[in-house]
């Protein structure tokens, strides 16, 4: 019976600790959780947090909108007219967490007990990066609710209105100041990626630049241009202080990370363990070496290019054989252009590999489809990349490289009347294009051009260097030139026919032959319309300003529709 | 084999057998009680918590006035009872009692004895003599105290299994002197259950007209002597219907007998601890996992479709192992409402549940709605409880179960072939381009057309093959009196329909259960399961379901294009999808997965002997489960070639280049852990006191989780060929880890009471903690209450034809804690890696919930009512229906939807706000009868009907009012309201004429395309003269309260040693099904598509079935004009097997032998949808399949 009684013990024991000894378990935490104590506290931590901020940017990208415009080929809602009120997405739920991500770190950054330095180091990336994000909202739509601190939906007032664009400026401009006064001059090695004061001061620049542009400014306000004429100065001068410069060659200023032109961007790469990427490659390269070949050269961006000597194709004093379209062009046309029967080749082929892309009967000689308007990009392209990764390019995007605040400078200097600050600047570049300086040391340009011409000068300098960096679309649109150039027209490509009579036995000798020869005994050129259905008609002013999409105005009904869409109230010339 | 455990055969007696009486507390005898455990005492914690320790404190009062009453209620009764303290403890199997009878009642006398002993003995009270009971009894074993009580009269105790029985004892076929002039024959034969076909021993042979018989030995057998081959003979056996057989000249006879209407007996598991079925009060389904164990199947769950009313069991996929979904009942939230799984008492996943062989499994039940109260902060979803087989004293018996089978998809889409898919390439070029679509690049000339007919690759039938599938299980399992044991082992084999393919499956179990004194028992079992799956790996699939996309690039693939040329995998068609053949082809493009887990589950059980019918157990039960991943990727070339043919759409055999295929060239090992223990402590009691039977337990159960993952990957493999991490280059070196961890402490206590059988009352009370809310709102009480009256007890109940009727209702509160953690602080986590330069990537975090927190979230709610009828009647119907209706509140919804864009919440903590109702029926039919002596059947079927309504949401303002709002509604399926095809131009006219602007989703109106009915304008207002997203509506049929789920319908039948069974499904009756959108859509991308795309509309062709296939208005939208009644009808399983007769099975030294034919997924009688297979989502998802399987079961 001893026993008996011990083992009711025992289990009594058992009962009694086993339940109440471990009401502690309800109190552990998960453990991958971190907490905000620990990343507020100093600058290594805190970065960790920005770090994701620069996951988050949007608007960079090789090709983009190249179909919007008249770089490239494309039937688009945008260049037809006939975009809805949905179409234009980017303010959006995500894009303002984006946003309400970057207030959390100015809110918790200054409340953290780091050393004042370092404070300002972390802060001046998020303000300049809260810069960025309002700039991409405010150039798509003008003003809209600009919100500084993360809103707690429990406890805060839940009624944004859209600001207007004139106070969503200053709100960018203020924060892009705050930036250039907080960030270094530049960054470690490996921690390139992050933004500069100089990025600060450029990014402004281009700001106040689209500001004082007739998409903003259609009664050409003075003021807005000498702002513009400032903020890009102070940039540039701020820059050549800090190393920025240009780079040599052009053909490499995306594949040598961290020459002295690049500026803001977003850095790739496919040799880290975790591969930051994108498919660039694979857009650019023909189908014959396994690549899309969706981003294709229009004719008349083929036409745009100077000849070597800067002079237009049009005027009578270049050199140029519309026959031979190829020859004798701007250094920049052959890092841009890929045309028929080139030598084109890449690590995993011949060394004199040669890139065809013309017809025979009307058919081409490309499988599977192939470049509708008879050409294909170089933009950026990276020749060491293996066919296999073509879809996971590391290429760095430049989003803002020094040639565009040397042209941001120009267009500000010419609307000021500085025009010989303005040729200095676009002579600068032709010189490291690489183009003749000619005689008079204008490397082709018009000499005492006026206002307009300069402006057009500018414009054309800006097509054919920044040509499938996203800029083309842009200016068009700023410039209203949708409206003055392009409407009615449409966009081409140049066809190539075979004109010989045996192809069989083109193809067996045609690796060996002159390109001069080819052109001229095989080859003829054919312009064709890529605008098949319809000419371009782009509807300006109201383009200037998108519609607000309707699941935002259905959530927020304090937000007014921009007007010249439905039912729209809010003016973004305000 | 039942262990016999008294075998007087003397005496005689007339087996008249005619009604059964069953004692009132009827308890599985101990050694089946298998949740029970070691021990889980943690000494060195401190006590902390305040709440707790009061909880603990309440229970324990509540156990001690429990008690107290039921000692002044024995008072009432002046029933003394006597404990002898200084008693030495017995055997709990076969359990010492003590009473004192002082001139009771014989049927008094017996109950009691029941009761003392916990176990359930069976007796006929006809055969009672009116005999007064003067005995005392001193710790004797049970069996010895049952044969004191019934001495002198004409019973025997018999035990089979877990129930004991009185019988009349037995007449000895005598070999009396004959003094009549007869010739004695002989006549053999063998006794078998109509259900499980088990040999049944014991059974009483008599014949007719005579004292003359004998009994069935273990084997079911019988042997005896008969004056005359014209007699008759009587078989009779407790619990069976009893069977006249003339001999008519015959020497032998097989004889089925079936089971009496005793279903009302049967044990039933309802959560830390089982009732009779007799006594629920709740809605409880359980099922014989015997019925389905000679269906082959890589997961448990899809073993239950069709067997369990108000269980929902969707495969929608056949991929080897792929699993089964299962639900219970309606959708009561807006959210998840997991169902939880307790495997022995220990609450594990699904994953842990699927990985059992049924040979494993004894019992296995379903707790719906209130029912599953007991298990409070996670019961809303329901409770699959299931009970695994333990060893039973006796002999050591051993079975054996194999099969061998095979499997192919129940339907494949056909497709249209390459002539016809080239025909619809150029109606759609014709289309796009009406004045040069024979200049367009794509365009197929005739004679490639031509060429066609002669050449059609099916490239899916050249790779799909019919998957062998193979499982052998093994149990053996026995005992002495004080130690008893189990082990059993099964393998499953399934070699998949695409090469490459593999899934094994091997599942152990060993049970062992001792008594260490007489009141202190000790089990342990260990169980271990095994899951091997290797299959290819296709960079498609990477975000998808393993072998979707391959699949479907199989199935879609043009079929002019050949999957090979000359030995040389083609590459000509989209560069993006590659050569799902060239993959398995190469053989190193692989995907393994390994998970394997142990589960432990111990327990002790103490009987206090001081006090009678009060228990302590402590349980620990501990579950590891591991997983070892690897993909090995490599990428693969693939050929172009010379084209000829009018448009160059045929393919030379001459090879014009070739490629390399991106198929994510890597090595990638992952290991996932986890672990979980379980820890409880209960006290139970139970005693009868007079009419009342009361029982109890009070308990606590913590357990804590912790699991991790841990990936690392690779890339640039050095030496070729060689599969390991350090074969690849270190400069593409990834690793990372997740780990996570959970905890929770419940306080438990469940009560049953009842009186005489006829009142009947079941409360239930569970207190939990959950860590994932803060520590003010942690804390829940979910009680339950039910009541049940048993109305053919009463005395006044003289209803002929009915033989038990019960009405039952059950309230309670459930809950769902089933929501994201850690919402009331403020954590930051992990996020996507960045590139800043240099040559790494960088860390980056991330603030969770959108740096937003919330203290007071807490539990969702739901109140849950049910109220049923259980009838048995006389002619051997029963039925039982339930109804329940729930109200979930407190729903953690998120308020996003209603928040301005520019607050740019990403993920906002919910909010308890949601309410939904939910309700709905349930009935469920049973038939057994026979035809003469030998046909036997059965008939079960269950059917329901079930739907939730959302009371209140979050959403988004601008729909309130509208038809889009949620509020009122049933989850419904949108779509347009189709007008049908517009055949001619005249119509395009007609329509423009009214309305020169009207377009079709932004087209102009053409011939061929499908119109609509514009309904709707922007911003819910009316209609705007053009068809767009705002015209969409409900365009399902309106539910109705009538509207069944479906009916599930179960046949069986049985002659002589012959059983068959099928089980047919019935769905969707009244209620509509839609194409699947990928159908409906003639792509662009020239994808082939499914063969009833013939008949399209063409300017040749008007009065065509279908649109025309090149952008007909709003192509792939679900509108009615794809909408097919939804009734369908499948035979899901059947089965045929065959017990082979004694004298061929006891030569072979067996005891049974039985060969069986099953059967899944095997005809679908009513198809709506006719291109596909009704289960599946879509024509070109991974096919349902259809098994076969051939079996052998044998036991000795």
């Amino acid at each position: 019976m001893i026993m008996n009684k011990q083992i009711i013990y025992a289990v009594a024991l058992c009962l009694v600790t086993g339940i109440v000894g471990c009401t502690d378990i309800l109190d552990k935490n998960e453990p991958g959780n971190i907490n905000p104590e620990d990343i507020w506290s100093n600058e290594e931590s805190a970065n960790l947090y920005i770090n994701s901020l620069y996951g988050i940017r949007p608007d960079g990208g090789f090709g983009n909108n190249a179909g919007n415009s008249d770089e490239s080929d494309g039937n688009s809602a945008f260049i037809y007219g006939e975009l809805t009120a949905d179409d234009v997405g980017t303010y959006s739920q995500s894009y303002y967490a984006g946003i309400r991500d970057i207030n959390i770190a100015i809110k918790e950054a200054k409340r953290g007990d780091m050393q004042p330095e370092a404070r300002e180091r972390v802060l001046g990336q998020a303000h300049f990066l809260r810069a960025w994000e309002y700039w991409g909202l405010l150039k798509r739509y003008g003003g809209v609710p600009h919100i500084k601190k993360p809103v707690n939906p429990f406890s805060d007032e839940l009624s944004f209105p859209r600001e207007a664009t004139s106070q969503v400026i200053n709100e960018i401009v203020a924060d892009l100041d705050t930036a250039r006064s907080y960030l270094p001059a530049s960054w470690p090695e490996n921690e390139l990626g992050r933004v500069t004061r100089g990025a600060a001061a450029a990014l402004k620049g281009r700001i106040l630049l689209y500001w004082a542009s007739p998409q903003f400014n259609p009664d050409g306000d003075q003021q807005r241009w000498q702002r513009a004429y400032t903020a890009n100065k102070e940039a540039k001068q701020l820059l050549d202080q800090d190393g920025y410069g240009l780079y040599p060659n052009f053909g490499r200023i995306f594949l040598d990370e961290g020459n002295q032109s690049y500026i803001f961007g977003e850095l790739f790469s496919n040799t880290t363990g975790e591969q930051i990427v994108h498919g660039w490659e694979s857009s650019l390269r023909p189908p014959a070496v396994n690549g899309s070949g969706s981003v294709t050269p229009t004719w008349e961006l083929v036409k745009a290019f100077p000849t070597a000597n800067g002079l237009s194709i049009d005027d009578p004093a270049a050199t140029y054989d519309s026959t031979k379209f190829y020859k004798n062009r701007d250094p920049r046309f052959y890092q841009t252009i890929a045309f028929n029967a080139m030598n084109w080749t890449f690590s995993d082929y011949a060394d004199d590999r040669r890139q065809y892309q013309y017809y025979v009967d009307g058919s081409t000689v490309e499988p599977s489809g192939g470049t509708d308007t008879g050409f294909y990009t170089r933009k950026a392209s990276n020749p060491d990349i293996p066919t296999s990764q073509i879809g996971n390019t590391g290429t760095d995007w430049i989003e803002m490289r020094y040639a565009e605040v040397l042209l941001n400078l120009a267009e500000a200097a010419n609307a000021t009347e500085r025009r010989q600050e303005a040729y200095n600047q676009i002579t600068a570049i032709r010189q490291r294009a690489g183009i003749n300086p000619g005689f008079d040391g204008l490397y082709g340009l018009e000499a005492n051009m006026n206002r307009e011409q300069m402006v057009d000068a500018i414009m054309r300098e800006r097509q054919i260097e920044f040509a499938f960096e996203n800029k083309r679309y842009w200016d068009l649109r700023r410039r209203n030139l949708f409206k003055e150039k392009l409407n009615g027209t449409r966009r081409h490509g140049l066809r190539i026919n075979f004109t010989g009579s045996d192809h069989d036995q083109f193809i067996s000798a045609r690796d060996t032959m002159s390109l001069d020869y080819m052109y001229d005994n095989y080859f003829e050129g054919e312009m064709v319309s890529v605008d098949q259905e319809q000419a371009i008609n782009y509807p300006q002013p109201k383009y200037n300003f998108f519609a607000i999409p309707t699941s935002v105005l259905q959530r927020s009904p304090e937000v007014e529709q921009t007007m010249g869409w439905q039912n729209g109230t809010f003016d973004p010339l305000q | 084999m039942p262990a016999i455990v008294e075998d007087g055969n003397d005496g005689m007696g007339k087996p008249n057998i005619s009604r059964l009486f069953i004692t009132s507390t009827i308890k599985r005898e101990k050694i089946r009680t298998a949740n029970i455990n070691k021990h889980g005492v943690r000494m060195d914690e401190t006590m902390t918590n305040i709440v707790t320790r009061s909880v603990y404190i309440i229970c324990i009062c509540l156990l001690i006035n429990a008690t107290g009453w039921a000692q002044s209620t024995s008072k009432d009764t002046k029933r003394t009872l006597s404990y002898n303290q200084n008693a030495e403890v017995l055997s709990s199997s076969n359990p010492s009692i003590t009473v004192d009878f002082d001139e009771v009642n014989l049927d008094e006398a017996l109950k009691k004895i029941g009761e003392k002993a916990r176990a359930g003995i069976y007796f006929n009270t006809d055969l009672l003599p009116d005999k007064k009971v003067t005995l005392q009894l001193n710790q004797v074993p049970l069996g010895q105290a049952l044969r004191e009580v019934i001495a002198g009269t004409k019973l025997e105790v018999y035990t089979t299994g877990r129930n004991i029985f009185l019988r009349e004892k037995k007449v000895e076929s005598t070999p009396e002197p004959v003094e009549k002039e007869t010739v004695i024959e002989t006549v053999t034969g063998q006794v078998v259950d109509a259900q499980t076909q088990d040999p049944l021993p014991g059974v009483n042979v008599l014949i007719k007209g005579t004292s003359q018989g004998t009994a069935t030995n273990p084997n079911g057998t019988f042997e005896l002597s008969v004056s005359s081959l014209q007699d008759t003979l009587v078989f009779s056996f407790i619990g069976y219907q009893t069977k006249e057989v003339p001999l008519n000249g015959r020497t032998s006879v097989d004889i089925i007998l079936s089971a009496q209407s005793i279903k009302g007996e049967e044990l039933v598991v309802v959560g830390y601890g089982e009732q009779r079925r007799a006594n629920l009060t709740g809605s409880v389904s359980s099922m014989e996992v015997q019925e389905v164990e000679e269906i082959p199947a890589a997961n448990m769950s899809t073993l239950l479709e069709g067997r369990l009313p108000g269980v929902g069991i969707s495969q929608t996929s056949g991929k080897p192992g792929a699993p089964t979904s299962l639900s219970i009942r309606a959708e009561g939230s807006l959210n998840n409402e997991p169902v939880i799984f307790v495997i022995d008492g220990f609450i594990q996943d699904k994953q842990s549940f699927d990985a059992l062989d049924p040979s494993e499994i004894d019992d296995l039940s379903i707790l719906k709605g209130p029912s599953a109260a007991i298990y409070g902060a996670r019961a809303a979803g329901g409770v699959v409880l299931v009970e695994t087989k333990r060893g039973a004293q006796g002999d050591v018996s051993l079975s054996y179960s194999g099969s061998a089978g095979f499997a192919n998809a129940t339907k494949v889409s056909d497709m249209l072939s390459a002539t016809q898919h080239a025909q619809l390439r150029n109606d759609m070029l014709r289309t796009q381009f009406p004045d040069n679509y024979q200049t367009q690049p794509g365009y197929f000339t005739q004679d490639e057309l031509d060429y066609f007919q002669q050449h059609n690759y099916n490239w899916l039938d050249s790779w799909w093959k019919t998957s062998p599938t193979l499982r052998h299980a093994l149990n053996v399992s026995g005992g002495t009196d004080r130690v008893r044991y189990f082990a059993g082992g099964s393998y499953y084999n399934e070699k998949g329909n695409l090469p490459g393919t593999k899934y094994k499956k091997y599942t152990l179990r060993l049970g062992l259960d001792a008594d260490i004194t007489d009141a202190l028992t000790a089990s342990l079992s260990l169980s271990y399961n095994d899951g091997l799956d290797r299959r290819p790996y296709d960079y498609n699939d990477r975000n998808q379901a393993p072998f979707e996309s391959t699949f479907t690039n199989l199935l879609q693939t043009p079929r002019w294009i050949p999957p090979y040329i000359g030995g040389n995998p083609v590459g000509q068609y989209q560069q993006a999808l590659g050569n799902p053949i060239a993959i398995v082809q190469t053989g190193n493009n692989y995907r393994t997965t390994d998970s394997y887990g142990f589960t432990l589950n111990s327990a002790l059980e103490y009987t206090f002997p001081s006090v009678d019918g009060l228990e302590a157990r402590v349980t620990y039960s501990r579950n590891q489960n591991q997983g070892a991943g690897m993909q090995y990727s490599q990428d693969y070339r693939l050929y172009n070639f010379e084209t000829t043919g009018g448009n160059n759409h045929i393919l030379t055999n001459q090879v014009a280049g070739s490629y390399m295929v991106d198929n994510d060239e890597k090595i990638e090992m992952s290991d996932t852990y986890s672990q979980n223990y379980q820890l409880n402590a209960e006290l139970s009691y139970q005693n009868s006191f007079g009419k009342h039977s009361i029982s109890g337990m009070a308990g606590v159960e913590q357990a804590e989780n912790y699991s991790f993952n841990r990936n690392m990957q690779r890339e640039n493999q050095l030496f070729p060929g060689v599969v390991e991490q350090s074969a690849y280059s270190q400069e593409f070196d990834r690793t990372y880890s997740f780990s996570g961890n959970g905890s929770r402490l419940s306080f438990i206590s469940r009560l049953n009471y009842n009186y005489d059988e006829r009142y009947l009352l079941d409360a239930t009370f569970r207190y939990d903690g959950s860590i994932n809310f803060s520590p003010e709102e942690r804390w829940g009480l979910f009680p339950s209450v039910g009541l049940g009256w048993r109305i053919s007890n009463e005395s006044f109940f003289n209803v002929s034809f009915i033989e038990d009727l019960k009405i039952r209702a059950t309230a309670a509160r459930l809950g769902n804690d089933a929501i994201s953690r850690r919402q009331y602080e403020l954590v930051y986590g992990l996020a996507d890696p960045v590139y800043l330069g240099g040559s790494d990537v960088v860390t980056s975090v991330r603030a969770d919930n959108s740096g937003i927190t919330l203290e007071g979230a807490t539990w969702e709610k739901s109140n849950s009512y049910n109220g049923g009828v259980d009838v048995t009647f006389s002619n051997n119907i029963s039925l039982s229906v339930d109804g329940f209706y729930r109200y979930t509140y407190d729903i953690l919804t998120t308020r996003e939807s209603a928040i301005p864009t520019s607050v740019g919440i990403s993920e906002l903590p919910d909010e308890n706000f949601g309410r939904v109702a939910s309700w709905g029926y349930e009935v469920s039919v049973g038939y057994t009868g026979n035809v003469g002596n030998e046909f036997a059947y059965n008939v079960d079927v269950n059917t329901g009907f079930s739907r939730n309504k959302v009371l209140e949401v979050y959403q988004n303002p601008e729909v309130i009012g509208t038809w889009r709002d949620r509020i009122g509604t049933t989850e419904r399926e949108p779509g347009y309201i189709s007008t049908g095809i517009i055949r001619t131009q005249e119509q395009v006219d007609e329509i423009l004429a009214d309305n020169p602007d009207y377009t079709i989703f932004g087209q102009t109106p053409e011939p061929g395309m499908l119109n609509y009915k514009d309904v709707g304008g922007p911003d819910f207002s009316g209609p705007d003269g053009k068809i767009d997203g705002w015209d969409e509506r409900y365009i399902d049929r309106e539910p109705r309260m009538l509207d069944f789920n479906g009916l599930d319908m179960n046949l069986g039948a049985s002659w002589k040693g012959l059983r068959v069974n099928a089980s047919f499904q019935l769905s969707g009756i009244g209620q509509y099904v839609f194409y699947d959108k990928a159908a409906t859509e003639t792509n662009e991308d020239g994808l082939n598509v499914p063969a009833f795309w013939t008949d399209y509309w063409t300017p040749e062709n008007r009065d065509a079935v279908y649109p025309r296939p090149y952008r007909y208005g709003g192509m792939g939208q679900q509108s009615t004009f794809w909408r097919r009644d939804g009734l369908t009808l499948e035979l899901n399983m059947a089965s045929a097997s065959y017990s082979l007769p004694t004298n061929i099975t006891s030569r072979l030294g067996l005891s049974q032998m039985r060969v069986y034919f099953s059967g899944r997924n095997l005809l679908t009688l009513i198809n709506p949808y006719g291109y596909k297979d009704p289960e599946v989502n879509s024509f070109n998802s991974y096919p349902v399949m259809r098994t076969f399987n051939f079996g052998l079961n044998l036991e000795i």
